[in-house]
């Protein structure tokens, strides 16, 4: 501001009523094409911001990090941010040293390899070994302990599982404490005769495994082990059958603590006798006494009597055998084999098929390539589960423990998966040949599901047949048909079935799982299979294959009790089918919709919309519409005020990406109409409404520029009715905000379409709705909205510029009722909102007293046109500019009187502003000058003399009163004056 | 802390003895030899002494010592008291050693080290170390510091242990795996029950061997071919036999070691289980016989019925180290 300026011709123009009269604050006009200075600009050869994105990888890689990840972009070397070549990312060292740390080699081989034991290359190998199809136990813990529990309202919980999601102290009974310590201390061995409780078992658990980590710290070892005792003993117990396989979970976490102990130990041992000090180093000294722990702990839980613990707590420890190679019996091949078989002597199959599945588990870190074992015990499991299966035992814990034979079965699968993961993982052609010699041999379904489930998809799919086949011989006791077909078909999609046999397959599955008589059976196949129809063949099977569902779930209402399940197919139909329009072209596609009701509905919808959504085309079907429309309708009620803002918001945004994919091209009437018919479906979403104003104004505009700028009488009709829309539209949203925001934009696009009445209309109810801006928000901190508000009024005396004056009302109608409501408006105390409006209201009114507005709106006739040169007109002006002067200063009047820092800080401002304003747009006169003068008094004297930028603003200003001295005497009497204070 | 103690250097503190086997056909007997070969038999420490502020003493003084003790059980005592005598410790060895006279220990850690050489007493054999229960052998290490009058005495006593080589002739007998099988015809001795209750079973089995290296496992399988009643448990008893006397009269003693369960549960028919157990250290020793004692062990498979009855079968074993 303080740039383009000049006093001019000051008092010539100004009305003789007036001169007559004491002085008065004058408007002045000023002619800005003349008096502005034009900035020259200059060509550049390049984008300040440009340098630092000079990208000259390859040259500098080489110089910073001998690892650097190819996207690191180096400025040139002017960059102000590289302050030397070696500067290296920070990010790429990290990665770097983690390159580095990785190839050091294995302080734990070099232990071994200077015992003479394992070879190095044997170690290392076993790192190598792992690789992404391996699934780490640790990933399928929380599933168990998810699924096998027989409380389903108390998700089990473990303070020392960090999977589970609980942390901090948990709460043990004292008198349950005291009991377990002393069963500890007593070591009694009789049965206890109360029947434990899920609940109590988890408590106890989680006092022993506090209770092993302080006897550890203590250095009890042996209190150690026989803590690691107990709790294995606890997995001899199947009482509560359907916790089992949880109760697994949490003991294994124990004893493989347990045996990490051990093995860190013995193992920290090795390394004190490698020390850098050589006259310290006694290697042998250490090793040996490392190897005598060792043995210790053999022998201890060798004469262990009971024996589940005692394989439980070798096991956990079998790790160890690695530092006693060489001593008899400890070749680790053999010593698995050993345990392998010693699991025979364990009765229950259940509890020994556990102990496998352990094994299994702590065998990877002895012996990760021997796999043999695992045959042979799933070999034993075979057998042991055929005689089970026949004995009458079966029978009785069935009953006892109230559950089904399929559920009984269920509770082996986490073993036998991990145990043929185990074996799967890199598993060689001729091992997976052996284990379906397994099967065939007991045709066992059980296994089967899990050979299915782990053997490599490939495999599968390459032998897609014979698994078919496999399912159709496999006994159906051990388990359920309809799991080993869906299994299979998870398989089936997973991998690559050569295409000549993919529809061979799915006619082969489908000829058995179609004539299924439990409904529940075939929705779960085929809630797999859609997949696979999906992925490896076409649209057209696709539809076949819903047909055939909806041949299904129709009958008797049947769908109604697989919501679930029928919702899985749907989405899985959704993300696999992108283009919406091919979906609706499936028959059978919108049909299977319809089924839905209550929340799966509410969910489906959801679901649909959000495909429709991020579909790639752009929709005008009106299929699709009314799709659209159902849908969005089911979601729209079924959300309510007492749903969650998140959720409301989430819905909103999708629905409003799926109107962003309407269009209709040039046929803006169609467009309308969808907007009206949304508008009536989704009358509850602000957003949305925001958004179908916002569209409307976007057809408007396109109208616009379809008749390039010239409305005919149709076209103009056409705008009214959407000006229309926005009209009544806006008045329906509840946030006043986007409210405020859209009568200012739908008039200002009213303007420009020439639709004066109704713009001056949308004017004036945003004046009327000032007084519901809120002060202040509330969303969990108090946020002032004093700058949001004085932001949109400025925009709104903007607009105001150009608006032609009410033909009736007259010129000042809006800008006075406007005032009006700013000085009723509930501003803040010490707020400085007011103020500024003021004097952005006295800029307009300078702007109007102008020959010529600055801008204009095509075919609009502004005030300029309208009223130049009205006398009547002017001085009205300079009365309003008057009142605006008057009612400024005592506003700073109360402003000046809060003794806040931060207030008087803003009131300055106010102070230099006016200054500024008053230089540039009032005639210089005395008065004008008295009170500019007063001005900078009450500025100079409430600045700090710390308050850097406030000076410097006020210093400037005094230049910028001394620049106008040059062309008028007043106003260098007014800076001597100045340079006074 | 300790102000004396005895470190030995070997961190296991067993010590081997080696054997030479000498075929003398002048006067057609096998001697035997035990002779030093290496450092396995030579034990060797040092005394250490550890003390906060200087430490004056009259001497002190290192007393090896192995000896068998022989004890009896209530039962036995009065039908011993006529050959008491016999039932006196037997010392195989005994050393003592002056390590230091006396004088003064400055503050801070003092040692001294020691070595001797495992020899037995003229006319003595040196056993296995033992801790049984009628029976033990035992080896100690007894370090005494005799200080003034005004002062105690301070004294340190380490155990450690000796283990020796089977005779050859054992080492050389059959070694062929042992077949067994359990019936109820094969049953002898039944209490409680007549025969023709028991219910019908049959196990079948195979030890590895009935002549064990003491260092190595215990091995075999069973297999439960069939059984009518419900299994319990199957477990292993070690038993340890201890027989004390001389040509007079003896009294034997048979007492469990530990109690190893193999199968637990009503075991599944048909299955091979393991036979596996670890002899424990310090409580078995090779099957040593002597003049006025012998240590010998079984095995007990013991197959626990639900109903409670027992079946038991009886293994004789013999532990060597070869």
């Amino acid at each position: 501001m303080a740039e383009e300026k000049q006093a001019t011709a000051s008092s010539t123009s100004s009305p003789p009523v007036q001169q007559q009269q004491q002085p008065v604050y004058i408007l002045a006009t000023r002619n800005y094409d003349k008096d502005s200075k034009k900035l020259n600009g200059r060509e550049t050869e390049k984008h300040p911001l440009g340098a630092n994105w000079t990208v000259k990888p390859q040259q500098k890689e080489k110089e910073t990090t001998p690892v650097v990840t190819t996207s690191t972009y180096l400025g040139s070397d002017d960059d102000p941010l590289l302050t030397s070549n070696n500067t290296v990312d920070p990010l790429s060292k990290a990665a770097t040293e983690q390159q580095q740390r990785n190839t050091t080699v294995d302080p734990l081989a070099a232990s071994i390899a200077s015992m003479g034991g394992i070879n190095t290359a044997h170690t290392s190998s076993k790192q190598m070994y792992h690789d992404e199809s391996y699934i780490p136990w640790s990933t399928m813990k929380p599933a168990i302990l998810q699924q096998y529990t027989n409380d389903d309202l108390n998700p089990i919980q473990l303070s020392f599982m960090s999977n589970t999601g609980m942390s901090g102290k948990v709460k043990i009974s004292i008198n349950r404490l005291n009991k377990i310590l002393e069963e500890l201390e007593q070591d009694k061995e009789e049965k206890q005769p109360t029947q434990l409780t899920q609940g109590d078992i988890i408590m106890d658990m989680e006092t022993l495994y506090s209770e092993l980590l302080k006897a550890w710290k203590a250095e009890d070892r042996v209190r150690a082990l026989k803590i690691s005792i107990q709790t294995a003993k606890l997995l001899s117990d199947i009482s509560i059958i359907k916790f089992y396989p949880s109760k697994f979970v949490i003991v294994t976490e124990l004893l493989d603590k347990f045996g990490d102990l051990v093995y860190d130990r013995i193992q920290s041992r090795l390394k004190a006798g490698q020390g850098k000090d050589p006259a310290k180093r006694n290697e042998k000294l250490y090793s040996d006494q490392a190897k005598e722990t060792c043995r210790n702990w053999f022998y201890k839980i060798a004469s262990i009597r009971e024996l589940l613990p005692r394989l439980y707590a070798e096991i956990s420890i079998l790790k160890c055998y690695e530092f006693i190679q060489g001593d008899v019996n400890t070749e680790p091949t053999s010593v698995i084999s050993r345990i392998n078989a010693m699991i025979r002597g364990i009765g229950n199959p259940l509890v020994a098929n556990y102990v496998r599945a352990y094994l299994a588990r702590r065998a990877h870190d002895l012996a990760p390539e021997f796999k043999t074992y695992i045959i042979t015990g799933l070999k034993d499991f075979v057998h042991a589960q055929k005689s089970y299966e026949k004995s009458k035992y079966l029978e009785d814990i069935l009953a006892t423990q109230r559950i089904s034979l399929t559920d009984y079965l269920g509770l082996y699968s986490p073993s036998v998966e991990w145990l043929l993961q185990c074996l799967a993982h890199n598993g060689k052609p001729n091992i997976l040949e052996e284990v379906l010699a397994i099967f065939r041999e007991s045709k066992n379904s059980l296994l089967l599901n899990h050979i299915i489930s782990s053997f490599p998809p490939e495999y599968i799919c390459t032998n897609s047949t014979m698994f078919s086949n496999f399912i159709k011989e496999a006994d159906s006791i051990s388990y359920p048909k309809y799991q080993l077909y869906s299994t299979f078909g998870v398989n089936l999609v997973l991998g690559h079935p050569p295409k000549n046999q993919v529809l061979a397959i799915l006619n082969d599955v489908w000829k058995v799982v179609s004539y299924f008589d439990n409904l529940k059976d075939y929705i779960s196949v085929a809630e797999v299979f859609i997949e696979y129809v999906l992925t490896h063949c076409g649209n057209k099977e696709a539809d076949i294959f819903l047909k055939d569902i909806l041949r299904h779930v129709l009958p008797d209402k049947a769908y109604e009790g697989i919501q679930s399940h029928l919702q899985s197919i749907v989405l899985k139909i959704l993300s696999h089918i992108q283009d919406f329009n091919v979906l609706v072209g499936l028959a059978n596609f919108l049909p299977l919709l319809d089924l839905f009701n209550g929340e799966s509905q509410k969910q489906i919808s959801r679901s649909t919309l959000e495909a429709l959504s991020t579909s790639t085309s752009s929709i005008s079907d009106p299929v699709l519409i009314n799709t659209f429309l159902t849908y969005g309708k089911a979601l729209h009620d079924s959300l309510n005020t007492l749903s969650f803002q998140d959720e409301i918001r989430q819905v909103t945004q999708v629905i409003i990406n799926c109107i962003n994919k309407f269009d209709f091209g040039k046929d803006v009437e169609k467009q309308l109409n969808f907007y009206v018919d949304c508008r009536q479906t989704f009358i509850n979403f602000d957003q949305v409404k925001f958004r179908l104003v916002l569209g409307v104004n976007t057809i408007c505009q396109k109208t616009l520029a379809l008749v390039r700028g010239k409305h005919t009488s149709k076209t103009s009709s056409f705008i009214r009715a959407c000006i229309a829309y926005c009209f009544i539209t806006i008045p329906s949203i509840d946030d006043v905000f986007l409210k405020m925001t859209l009568y200012l934009q739908s008039s200002g696009i009213a303007f420009q379409n020439q639709a004066m009445s109704q713009a001056d209309s949308l004017l004036k109810a945003a004046i009327t709705f000032v007084q519901e801006i809120p002060p202040i928000l509330e969303f969990g901190q108090v946020k002032s909205t004093e700058d949001w508000t004085v932001q949109y009024l400025s925009n709104f005396i903007s607009l105001l510029v150009v608006a032609p004056g009410h033909p009736e009302n007259g010129p000042f109608y809006l800008i006075k009722a406007l005032y009006k409501v700013v000085k009723d408006y509930p501003w803040e105390r010490a707020t400085t909102g007011k103020s500024r409006i003021i004097i952005q209201i006295m800029s307009l009114c300078s702007t109007w007293a102008q020959q010529n507005l600055p801008y204009h709106i095509n075919n609009v006739e502004s005030n300029d046109q309208l009223f130049a040169g009205d006398p009547d007109f002017t001085s009205e002006l300079n009365e309003f500019y008057g009142l605006l002067i008057k009612d400024l200063l005592s506003e700073l009047n109360i402003l000046k009187d809060e003794p806040d820092p931060s207030t008087q800080k803003k009131m300055v401002y106010v102070c230099i502003d006016m200054i500024n304003t008053t230089i540039n747009i009032a005639e210089l006169n005395p008065k004008s000058a008295s009170l500019i003068y007063n001005l900078y008094n009450m500025a100079k004297k409430s600045i700090p003399s710390t308050s850097h930028s406030e000076l410097t603003y006020l210093k400037n200003t005094l230049n910028f009163v001394g620049l106008q001295s040059k062309t008028s005497k007043l106003a260098g009497d007014l800076f001597i004056k100045l340079n006074a204070i | 802390m300790n102000v004396l103690d005895i470190k030995l250097k070997k961190l296991d503190k067993i010590y081997v003895l080696n054997v030479m086997i000498y075929d003398n056909d002048e006067y057609n007997i096998t001697t035997i030899l035990l002779t030093c070969l290496d450092h396995l038999s030579t034990v060797s420490g040092n005394v250490v002494i550890n003390t906060p502020k200087e430490l004056s003493h009259s001497g002190i003084t290192l007393t090896v010592d192995g000896s068998v003790q022989l004890q009896l059980s209530s039962k036995s005592v009065g039908m011993f008291e006529a050959f008491y005598n016999s039932l006196k410790p037997i010392t195989m060895l005994h050393y003592t050693f002056n390590v230091a006279s006396s004088g003064k220990f400055a503050a801070g850690t003092t040692e001294i080290p020691f070595e001797f050489k495992l020899e037995p007493l003229p006319g003595q054999t040196l056993y296995d170390t033992y801790h049984g229960v009628f029976v033990n052998i035992q080896y100690t290490i007894k370090c005494d510091m005799i200080r003034g009058i005004l002062s105690k005495d301070i004294q340190k006593t380490i155990e450690f242990v000796v283990e020796t080589p089977s005779p050859p002739a054992m080492i050389k007998s059959d070694t062929a795996p042992v077949n067994f099988l359990i019936t109820p015809d094969s049953l002898s001795n039944f209490k409680k029950i007549t025969k023709s209750d028991v219910p019908n079973f049959r196990v079948s089995g195979i030890l590895n061997n009935a002549i064990c290296n003491i260092n190595d496992a215990f091995q075999g399988y069973l297999v439960i071919e069939s059984a009518d009643a419900v299994v319990k448990s199957v477990e292993l008893q070690l038993v340890r036999v201890e027989t004390c006397g001389c040509a007079d009269g003896f009294a034997k003693e048979l007492t469990e070691i530990q109690n190893i369960q193999i199968g637990e549960g009503d075991v599944c028919r048909g299955l091979q289980i393991p036979i596996w157990m670890v002899f424990p250290r310090l409580f078995t020793c090779i099957t040593t016989a002597s003049r006025t004692f012998k240590i010998e062990f079984e095995i007990n498979l013991v197959i626990m019925l639900k109903d409670g009855h027992l079946i038991t079968e009886n293994f004789p074993i013999k532990l060597i180290r070869s």
